[in-house]
């Protein structure tokens, strides 16, 4: 385009006057679908909405856009921002003794937590059995 | 001590002898204001301890964005807590949110020097507020669209964009 050698884009609106920083902060109070879009506009919005800090602070700010679902037992979630898929590792099925000590049943799990664990960078499950 | 010096002077507002502060704009205008106010900027309100002569000065803030933040402290300091639950609680809070929403009915250049005055001055809820704005702005915009709304080129080589729009197919409705 006759600018060989220009590395940043160069900006003539209001947004100029940004930092990096600040167009961080308006992206991080975006639901997924338009993070995904403005990941689309520059190499510059690009970079911002595809850096792992930025994915992670944006799925602590807005838990609700992690899809989370079982089926029969099995557990995978979704980061739409990022749009993956992952397989949660198998929950072994828990047995345990009834009163009288003779038998086993099997247990179903209730989940009590999902989160992003900060310092291991992964998501993580609780469950307890029910 | 010298956390005392930059305190200019007292007001009678509310009724009763309120400690003020004055700030100097990057232009040199001087705004005399409630400490209490003035303290929703953590930038200042190190600055008030750390004392000085003859106001505070703000370089990286013009009058006119130093004028806007100063409303918004203003209202949002003046706002006691009271019982939660109570009918005047609520009546404050839609209050401030309709105080909020005025405010923000300004253009993007504005908000944007408001977007970095809070993050300059550390004005966490009308940080929140400016770029949340912002964000509803661009929320169910097309990357084109956002591109003209801000006057951002679009640098990607074609065959970049060609991979962009496989990505996120569905997506750009």
């Amino acid at each position: 385009m006759g600018e060989a050698g220009a590395k940043k884009p160069q900006l003539t609106g209001p947004l100029s006057r940004l930092s990096e920083d600040n167009i961080t902060d308006i992206l991080l109070r975006l639901p997924a679908k338009s993070v995904l879009r403005c990941g689309a506009v520059c190499r510059a919005w690009r970079g911002i909405t595809t850096d792992p800090g930025f994915l992670a602070a944006h799925a602590r700010s807005r838990p609700g856009d992690i899809l989370y679902t079982r089926d029969e037992g099995y557990y995978f979630l979704c980061n739409p921002v990022t749009r993956l898929w992952a397989d949660l590792p198998r929950i072994p099925r828990a047995h345990q003794p009834q009163q009288d000590g003779h038998y086993y049943v099997s247990v179903n799990y209730i989940e009590y937590a999902f989160y992003f664990d900060i310092p291991a960078g992964e998501y993580r499950a609780g469950l307890v059995p029910s | 001590m010298a956390a005392a010096d930059s305190c200019d002077g007292i007001s009678t507002s509310g009724g009763g002898w309120e400690k003020t502060v004055t700030l100097v704009s990057s232009d040199d205008a001087r705004f005399e204001v409630r400490e209490a106010a003035a303290s929703l900027s953590q930038t200042v309100r190190r600055m008030i301890r750390a004392g000085g002569d003859g106001g505070i000065p703000l370089p990286k803030v013009d009058a006119r964005t130093l004028s806007t933040v100063l409303e918004y402290c203003n209202k949002h300091a003046a706002v006691p807590a009271p019982a939660p639950e109570s009918s005047s609680a609520e009546a404050a809070a839609v209050d401030l949110e309709w105080f909020d929403k005025e405010l923000m009915h300004v253009d993007l250049a504005t908000l944007c020097s408001l977007i970095r005055a809070a993050d300059y001055l550390e004005v966490a809820g009308l940080l929140d507020l400016t770029c949340k704005t912002v964000a509803d702005m661009i929320k169910s915009k097309t990357a084109e669209e956002i591109r003209q709304m801000f006057g951002i080129q679009n640098d990607f080589t074609p065959e970049e964009e060609e991979q962009l729009s496989r990505e996120n197919a569905g997506v750009f409705e």
